[in-house]
């Protein structure tokens, strides 16, 4: 309710009697008149001008500043979905770094048999121990074959010389 | 400016989302109450010119704690409250003032004096300086704010009773006091 909605009397009577009530209505109206008759004085249009100006530029300044407060979220909302994104790929798909818990030698050199071919390096010393394998296979050889002929010999010496004996030679 | 057709919660809905034109209307409704309600507490147009000002300034910055109900009340009590912030920073200057501070304020005084428009609003103007502060202001916002008692209590957070005492008062001495001027 408004006050030219409102029932001054009637308001009044709640805090005192009726004719209290009444002369403390006609004592407000009066003053209100008194204030009706001598106006205050009104803003200067100059004033209101500049008011409106005053506001215009506050409301720029203010839309300046969301407009910089907007651009720093969408800054901030695109980080964090980076972040998010990038976190988000390394959990799900997992690469071994190179160097920490990575595979010592690629597969086909595990799958392979031939060091030479594995690795280059290796080839010089892995011919030159297939010779002196090869040297030592020959040398083997040879000692068995002469071995053989050696024992045959004086087996046969032997048996000479006991048929011998028996003669009296 | 005609306050009928004005449609005022659109007005404000404008003025929250940044309107110049909105403000503008505003502005046309409530600056002639406003400065009047300002002139009758201090007297002095330039004080009321700053406060005005200050007032609508600050009206961009807080519009958006507004959340309805009574704007009529919540204007006022922006408008009194920065009222008050002006008379403690009055007296602080007061207290700080020096003996040429002092020279300067007789000065003020007089262009004061000047500004009255004509002899019976400068007798009321001082009438109503005779009233206290409290009592100045609720007479000031009710008459200037078109407000019930029951919101002017609401806004000043006093007792309806209280309120209507005190305007009872302030307003039968005033009336008084002219009365006297009239028939002396």
């Amino acid at each position: 309710m408004d006050k030219k909605n409102e029932k001054l009397e009637e308001l009044l009577g709640r805090f005192m009697n009726d004719e209290q009530a009444h002369e403390a209505a006609e004592d407000m109206l009066a003053a209100e008149q008194l204030l009706r008759k001598n106006q205050a004085p009104e803003p200067d249009s100059k004033l209101l001008n500049l008011i409106k100006e005053q506001i215009a530029e506050e409301l720029h300044v203010q839309h300046r500043h969301r407009s910089a407060v907007r651009a720093l979220k969408v800054l901030a909302a695109a980080a964090a979905i980076i972040i998010a994104a990038t976190i988000g790929y390394q959990v799900f798909n997992p690469q071994i770094e190179p160097g920490r818990n990575g595979i010592i030698m690629a597969s086909s050199v595990w799958e392979s048999d031939d060091l030479s071919i594995d690795d280059p390096q290796l080839s010089p010393i892995v011919a030159q121990v297939e010779e002196v394998e090869g040297g030592m296979g020959d040398t083997d050889e040879d000692f068995v074959q002469n071995d053989v002929s050696g024992v045959d010999e004086l087996e046969m010496e032997l048996l000479a010389v006991n048929e011998d004996f028996w003669k009296g030679y | 400016m005609n306050e009928k057709n004005i449609d005022l919660p659109q007005l404000i809905a404008g003025c929250k989302q940044g309107d110049v034109d909105s403000y503008n209307e505003l502005v046309d409704l409530y600056a002639k109450k406003l400065y009047g309600f300002f002139y009758r507490l201090s007297g002095n147009r330039a004080v009321s010119n700053d406060l005005l000002s200050e007032l609508f300034v600050k009206l961009v910055e807080r519009i958006d704690k507004f959340r309805g109900g009574n704007f009529n009340g919540w204007i006022f009590r922006v408008a009194s409250n920065l009222w008050h912030d002006w008379l403690r920073a009055k007296q602080r200057d007061v207290k700080a003032m020096d003996a040429r501070a002092e020279q300067l304020r007789e000065k003020q005084q007089l262009d004061e004096q000047k500004d009255s428009d004509d002899e019976a609003s400068e007798l009321l103007d001082k009438q109503l300086k005779r009233l206290d502060d409290d009592t100045r202001e609720l007479i000031m916002m009710r008459y200037y704010s078109d407000m019930s008692f029951k919101e002017i209590a609401e806004v000043r957070g006093e007792p309806l009773g209280t309120v209507l005492s005190k305007v009872h008062r302030g307003m039968k001495k005033l009336r008084e006091m002219m009365e006297q001027y009239d028939h002396g």
